[in-house]
């Protein structure tokens, strides 16, 4: 089965089994946005950890978000760091800042912009990736383009 | 912190190291070039091989301190670690050697670092790996998989914030590569950068250029480290390690986002600098040379920030107007070439070159250098730095 990826099959599969991180992999293999927090200190962290880096509690709760965020800062990747990419570059990697998160970030691709406009700032949406049965990788896309609503 | 006990206790007497090349270069094995910067090392301290009691190298070194100890017929090993972190290990190792040799745990002890990319894996292309497990599975499906794209994501927002130009980030380059073409040794020498190659070369992951990127390297680097009071009935004249610090600042993570690390626009230096100035009871002021690890320029610029020879954001600044280059800079980096264009022996030649400076004998000679900066591992999860003074 051939998939529309931003970028082509043959980097490594994410592991979704790991204990620390299997439950957030659910939720994206749903397609549900959620990151954790703390239930003692509402503090959010990403990626999964069994306890809170900044009160200590290992009570914590998987907190839907809305699903915007901003480009916080990103790349344009020329050079083939992996042997899979050689016909692929250039292509972007992003940080957003997670909106309702106090500023929790993640990596990604931007995989609606073509070229090199990316700019800092730039607010955008999640979407979903399905890179392999049963598991999804968040991505993004220019807020102004996704099918998100405030 | 108040309380270190190493001031001027603990010294280096003796360096050794293989001829740098390029990656793949190398027709000996890194066991062998091993071998050779430590007997160089322990000859250059005017020791004898079954004198050294302890062995400390670190991550991603392929012979292991039992392989070394057992290779070199060392008679006794009193002393052994394996430190946890890449390039950040430079300066750590000495730190651990100092510990050591100054709480009787070991006599004379040898770090070393031995690198052959052609034979082991290239440190610019991603790890050989099936899946992506724990933090890489955040990250290595997004094509983020070398240091120098996780570097760049910081050097960007830091460019962004404080309105560094790849002026700035050239100068580091330009500097180091002038640097070289002073040093016999160094891979770059004959092969001077200007301004126009520089901003001429292609991106590698925009915006780090081919130039801003260290060098892939083969070959091997060691340092004997003992007690001051034993160095006294030693052939070489002893550099004195005044103080050193390794570890990390908050969540500087693991796998190669750590997009939220605490202090995303520094070095990871930003909090052990001032214990490294406490420790050594000096300040910025007082550093006549630097040895900062770069494997990209852009971490240069924070490290500077870091260590306080310029205010947070004014590095860009600080670096235009010829501050980092020999001899007339106000700090001259990386004075061998350092890892953009001696050589990336991940970092450790760096250790070797500020032990050169304060003997007098760089080939880019800081005139009347008492205090040289090391810093090992710039952005690295785990960091370390050091003073050395001229006993």
């Amino acid at each position: 089965m051939s998939r529309q990826t931003y970028l082509p099959q043959g980097l490594p599969l994410p592991f979704t089994g790991d204990f620390d991180t299997r439950d957030w992999w659910a939720f994206a293999g749903r397609h549900e946005l959620v990151f954790q927090r703390c239930s003692a200190c509402r503090t959010f962290r990403h990626p999964p950890k069994p306890i809170c880096f900044n009160c200590g509690s290992f009570q914590f709760a998987w907190e839907p978000v809305s699903g915007f965020g901003t480009i916080y800062s990103f790349v344009i990747a020329h050079h083939a760091a992996h042997p899979s990419l050689k016909e692929r570059v250039p292509y972007n990697i992003v940080v957003v800042d997670v909106e309702g998160t106090n500023g929790l970030r993640v990596a990604g691709n931007l995989i609606n912009v073509v070229g090199q406009v990316i700019k800092i700032g730039t607010e955008v949406h999640a979407t979903w990736e399905d890179i392999s049965d049963g598991v999804a990788l968040l991505q993004w896309v220019t807020a102004e383009q996704s099918s998100g609503n405030r | 912190m108040s309380g270190w006990q190493l001031k001027n206790k603990t010294c280096i007497v003796g360096i050794g190291e293989t001829q740098f090349m390029r990656w793949g270069r190398s027709t000996r094995s890194s066991f062998d070039l091993a071998c050779e910067a430590i007997s160089k090392a322990v000859a250059d301290a005017g020791l004898n091989i079954h004198d050294i009691d302890g062995l400390v190298t670190y991550a991603l070194d392929q012979n292991h301190v039992a392989k070394m100890a057992t290779g070199l017929g060392l008679p006794e090993l009193r002393y052994a670690t394996f430190w946890p972190g890449g390039g950040g290990g430079t300066a750590a190792v000495i730190m651990d050697a100092a510990m050591a040799v100054h709480c009787g745990a070991a006599n004379y002890v040898v770090c070393y670092r031995s690198l052959c990319q052609g034979q082991e894996r290239r440190f610019g292309q991603a790890k050989p790996m099936d899946v992506a497990t724990g933090e890489a599975a955040f990250t290595t499906p997004y094509g983020l998989v070398s240091p120098a794209q996780r570097l760049g994501l910081q050097v960007k927002r830091y460019m962004h914030e404080y309105h560094i130009t790849e002026r700035h980030l050239a100068a580091v380059a330009l500097a180091c590569n002038k640097h070289a073409q002073r040093n016999p040794r160094a891979l770059m020498n004959g092969k001077p950068l200007t301004l126009e190659t520089y901003l001429s070369s292609r991106m590698i992951v925009d915006p780090l250029r081919l130039y801003d990127c260290c060098l892939e390297s083969d070959g091997a680097c060691a340092i004997v480290v003992t007690t001051l009071e034993r160095a006294r009935s030693l052939k070489k004249k002893p550099v004195s390690i005044l103080a050193a610090c390794q570890g990390a600042g908050a969540r500087q993570g693991e796998a190669p986002g750590d997009v939220n690390r605490e202090g995303y626009l520094t070095a990871n230096f930003y909090k052990m600098a001032s214990d490294l100035y406490k420790r050594a009871e000096v300040t910025p002021k007082d550093v006549d040379v630097a040895q900062i690890y770069e494997s990209c320029t852009g971490m240069v610029l924070m490290a500077l920030e870091d260590f306080g020879f310029c205010g947070r954001g004014e590095a860009g600044r600080f670096v235009e107007t010829g501050a980092l280059e020999w001899p007339a800079g106000r700090l001259p980096i990386n004075t061998s070439g350092g890892n953009l264009a001696e050589g990336y022996i991940h970092g450790l030649e760096l250790v070797n070159e500020g032990v050169r400076q304060m003997r007098g004998d760089s080939t880019s000679q800081v005139q009347d250098a008492k205090i040289c900066l090391v810093a090992g591992g710039s952005g690295a999860h785990l960091v370390s730095c050091m003073l050395l003074g001229r006993e």
